[in-house]
């Protein structure tokens, strides 16, 4: 599914990506001369599905580019067992990536399908002209219009839906990035991905089930149930984590589409060497956590030195731990014990540790094969609540859909004395847990039977043996 | 027909209103996207006041299968309108000859002149020869004020050679229709003004729309030459 | 600035009230129609924030179903799908007909009859002696006993009509006879399609986060910034939105009308 784009990455950026970067001195950038639009060569561009990016820029001049969008409705997956009826941009969320190059001449159509109920356009950030391309691209269902425009300024970009009610329209998830590379071109990199922030506002909580609705009032409340990057929750987690290896240089387009929430877009154990600021020009180096506003876009860079898992987050934790907001980068390669290592420094060390390491990637992968639906039913649990269902919703954005957690960060499930101790165990899902490694939240709302089932499952799932948890115990226990 | 419509609707909105400002937006270029409807030859007699049986609003002309109408001529709409003399007028009146079409209102003092004088400027731009033929119609959006007395005054005040313009008084869901059809938009405001787009439409004798004008106060070289192109012998 | 226009509908609202007692002789002249009182009504566009006075009128009951919409062709054929020429109606002009002069099982009898345009649904609406809506009228009767006392509709009533209107691809055209009626008698005003009004183009209010910085207020005359009148009505912004997304040929599935007539 992610595949190696990066061979042709390096072939495409070997020409122009390794020339000088993009100058913004004192005078000011370089002029920008356009070629007359009779004269561009036509092509037709070739868009970026989340998190893959559209393929960079192979040109060493302008051209008018044909971009096709279709405005649709239609039921999706939000998170296990919660759906939603997303509006769209080309039938994903968040919308396709667009890439083109500084000085193109964009000629963008907009259709909206035939079974939408409501008129949809399109607004550009990237555009210098009235409304983005709102007024020009109003389309009914079933009609088509189109605009074009003369991308000028190089930067990353949001593009989103402007019909109002506009902010409805971008809660139900119509926004995207358009990538303006400049004439030189972007350096090269070794990857890079397309990663989009935003907030749905459901009528229901986080978690709850079924077709939700938006809310309104939880909208102009700025409430969202869900914060989640790229369209849903696990969207960039567990099989669909992004991937990449150690010593490769690793650049990320990060959107926010909001609509109300600004993100502080942070890579648990990644320094970013290189931000865009705010998508523009400006470079700024050694970044933590970086601030992209709603309807703003980033780029960051950095090179992998250190194998493992890392997490993307919204550091505004809450929405990462209890609303969704969370992706991951599995990086692989050989430990690099000189750069980080569990424990003091131990010249002996040294390779045991990296043997070691490799083991327990061994088995993380071997746990990874056993899918969470694979386990066998607890015959002796109430049939009406599935624990895995109840485990994928709850537990699996920390614990990991494998119950391997994360090293440092969410402690495993597997060989967990924790889940193995029937008081302990059904204490910690009801009032949360203050442990090494950190906090987890209580899960009270969860009903007898849930916690019940949801123990039961982690206690036959992750290569666990242990006796299922009744929900009488989970009873008595949550009235102690 | 729907590459007629869509366009220029389109470029309309943009330059929706700016007419009660005053304001001259350039939106010259989307008249580029309009597509020329194919050139058909026409019977050279016009049919101006000739006996047609108008009927009311709604009841569409029913013409000989030999004329028939094409599918995408604004002769389809069939409403009695008057002159500014007050005799009865239909569209299909217009048929025989290419015609130049403006809506606006006499009480509108700042777009409306302009936009007369864009009308004259683009007939005296044309080739003399087409300029002979071309028929000029002003319509009015403001039905309750602009009754045909009110057009006579206003024919007289602007110097309009009544010969070559007409002036139109339509019923308001005729004059809706054609507004519709031309891709013309307008709203009355509380005051009594109007929002309006300054859309100067070029017809064939056919009732085709073969060009539009759209904004104030443009150059009409070009214009005159793309319609001579269109619409001339 | 607004709480007199709020004030002069809360009293329209009370007149409107016995306006309404005084009815039932009119409705019951026709019952393929409701009479709509008198009363005035704040645009959700408003040029100013005067409240506007809306004459009494009748508007049909029922969205025009496919069985109607077919008689009314069999009486003038030059509707006919074969015959109406495209300077009136696209393409798709009631493709969903099994044919020519046959509903066919896309287009149940009862059904709200669609992809009609404009100018079809005009010429219906004449041929009944009546004529389409004007925006305002409709508008006005739609949110006839869901407004609260300030003249703003409730935020129940806007979540009932967002929830009829967001509805993805569900089709919602139903049997008209299934749906229950509003107070005023009228059915399927948000639950069935959307539908025309005479003036649907004085909608053209095309938004945008960036509308403030100058062009598109520049749309409007006088370059009055058209502000909503009730900024949590999302229901309305989607239908005024809606219907500015259209133009006059348009022939859409989801896209039906209802007639109006003065009270004489």
């Amino acid at each position: 599914m992610k595949r190696q784009f990066a061979t042709g990455l390096i072939l495409a950026l070997g020409i122009v990506g390794c020339k000088v970067q993009p100058t913004t001195t004192a005078s000011g950038p370089k002029e920008l001369v356009l070629v007359d639009i009779e004269k561009l060569p036509i092509e037709k561009a070739m868009l970026g599905f989340a998190p893959k990016v559209a393929p960079p820029v192979a040109r060493d001049h302008q051209a008018r580019v044909v971009v096709e969008l279709e405005a649709t409705e239609r039921i999706g997956r939000l998170a296990d067992g919660v759906e939603y009826l997303f509006w769209t941009f080309g039938d994903t969320v968040p919308g396709p990536m667009i890439r083109v190059r500084q000085g193109d001449y964009v000629e963008l159509h907009m259709k909206n399908h035939e079974d939408s109920k409501l008129p949809h356009n399109i607004d550009l950030h990237a555009v210098k002209g009235p409304g983005g391309g709102a007024e020009a691209t109003l389309v009914a269902p079933g009609e088509h219009k189109s605009f074009s425009f003369r991308a000028l300024k190089p930067g990353v970009y949001v593009y989103h839906c402007a019909t109002p009610p506009v902010g409805m329209h971008v809660a139900n998830g119509m926004y995207g990035l358009i990538v303006v590379e400049p004439e030189e071109g972007l350096a090269a990199v070794d990857r890079e991905y397309y990663v989009m922030q935003s907030e749905f506002y459901t009528k229901g909580n986080f978690g709850e089930p079924g077709l939700q609705e938006f809310s309104a009032d939880r909208a102009m409340a700025e409430d969202p149930g869900y914060v989640v990057f790229n369209g849903a929750v696990g969207a960039l987690t567990g099989d669909n984590a992004m991937k990449a290896n150690v010593g490769e240089r690793v650049r990320l387009f990060v959107g926010n589409g909001g609509p109300n929430l600004v993100s502080s877009f942070h890579v648990i154990g990644e320094v970013f060497e290189t931000v865009y600021h705010e998508g523009g020009l400006t470079k700024n180096h050694n970044v933590q956590t970086t601030l992209i506003p709603a309807g703003g876009a980033t780029m960051v860079e950095f090179s992998l030195k250190v194998p493992g898992d890392y997490l993307l987050v919204d550091h505004s934790l809450f929405r990462a731990f209890n609303k969704g907001a969370l992706g991951m980068l599995k990086v692989e390669g050989k430990e690099n014990l000189a750069l980080f290592r569990h424990g003091a420094h131990d010249k002996r060390g040294v390779e045991e540790a990296a043997v070691q390491t490799a083991d327990s990637h061994e088995g993380h992968d071997e746990t990874e094969k056993a899918p969470v639906n694979a386990v066998k039913p607890d015959e002796s649990a109430a049939v009406e609540v599935d624990g895995g269902k109840v485990y994928a919703r709850t537990c699996a954005s920390c614990h990991m859909p494998d119950g391997t957690g994360l090293k440092g960060t969410f402690p495993a499930l597997t060989g967990s004395k924790v889940a193995m101790d029937d008081k302990q165990a059904v204490q910690t899902v009801l009032r949360g847990r203050r442990g090494n490694y950190g906090f987890m939240p209580p899960h009270g709302h969860l009903s007898d039977e849930e916690v019940a089932a949801v123990l039961t499952h982690i206690r036959k799932s992750f290569g666990n043996e242990g006796e299922p948890v009744k929900a009488e115990d989970v009873k008595a226990l949550r009235g102690s | 027909m729907k590459t007629l419509i869509l366009p220029a609707a389109a470029a309309t909105l943009l330059l929706f209103g700016a007419a009660c400002k005053g304001e001259t937006p350039s939106g010259g270029s989307h008249a580029a996207h309009v597509t020329p409807a194919t050139r058909t030859t026409i019977p050279t007699e016009a049919t101006r006041g000739d006996a047609h049986a108008h009927h009311h609003q709604g009841e569409h002309a029913a013409l000989p299968a030999a004329q028939a109408l094409a599918g995408n001529s604004i002769f389809h709409l069939t409403g009695t309108w008057q002159t500014q003399g007050g005799s009865p007028f239909s569209l299909s009146d217009l048929r025989g000859k290419p015609a130049i079409v403006v809506m606006l209102y006499t009480s509108c003092t700042t777009a409306c002149p302009l936009l007369i004088n864009d009308a004259r400027r683009l007939e005296q731009a044309l080739p003399e020869d087409l300029r002979g033929d071309m028929q000029i119609v002003l319509a009015s959006i403001d039905p309750q004020v602009d009754t045909p007395e009110r057009l006579a005054e206003f024919a007289g005040k602007m110097r309009l050679d009544t010969d070559r313009w007409t002036l139109l008084h339509g019923q308001s869901g005729d004059v809706r229709e054609l507004a519709a059809v031309l891709g013309v938009q307008y709203r009355r405001n509380a005051d009594g003004s109007y929002t309006h787009s300054n859309l100067i439409t070029v017809l064939d004798a056919e009732g085709r729309i073969v060009h539009r004008v759209e904004g104030l106060s443009k150059p009409m070289e070009a214009e005159a030459a793309a319609i001579a192109g269109l619409v001339g012998n | 600035m607004r709480t007199s226009a709020i004030h002069i509908i809360a009293t329209a609202i009370m007149l409107l009230g016995l306006l309404q007692a005084a009815a039932p002789e009119a409705r019951a002249e026709t019952d393929d129609m409701v009479t709509v009182p008198a009363g005035d009504f704040l645009p959700f566009y408003a040029d100013g924030n005067s409240a506007q006075s809306v004459p009494a009128f009748r508007l049909d009951r029922y969205p025009v179903t496919n069985a109607q919409f077919l008689a009314f062709i069999q009486a003038t054929p030059r509707w006919r799908r074969d015959a109406a020429p495209p300077i009136f109606v696209d393409k798709g002009y009631l493709r969903q007909w099994g044919s020519e002069t046959q509903l066919g099982s896309e287009a149940p009898a009862n059904h709200p009859v669609t992809r009609v345009s404009w100018f079809a649904a005009r010429a219906y609406c004449r041929a009944q002696g009546k004529r389409l809506p004007t925006q305002t009228e409709w508008e006005y009767a739609g949110r006839w006993g869901n407004t609260s006392a300030d003249g703003l509709l409730t935020a129940e009533a806007v979540e009932r009509q967002i929830r009829n209107y967001a509805n993805g691809s569900r089709r919602v055209e139903k049997d008209v006879t299934t749906i229950a009626p509003d107070k005023l008698g009228l059915v399927g005003m948000h639950e069935l399609v959307w539908e025309w009004v005479e003036d649907f183009e004085a909608s053209s209010v095309v938004g945008g986060d960036r509308g403030k910085d100058g062009k598109t207020e520049a749309l409007f005359c006088g370059g009055a910034v058209l502000a909503a009148t009730d900024s949590r009505d999302y229901a309305a912004f989607m239908r005024y939105a809606f219907r500015s997304s259209l133009q006059p040929t348009h022939t859409l599935p989801s896209l039906g009308f209802r007639c109006a007539a003065d009270i004489q």
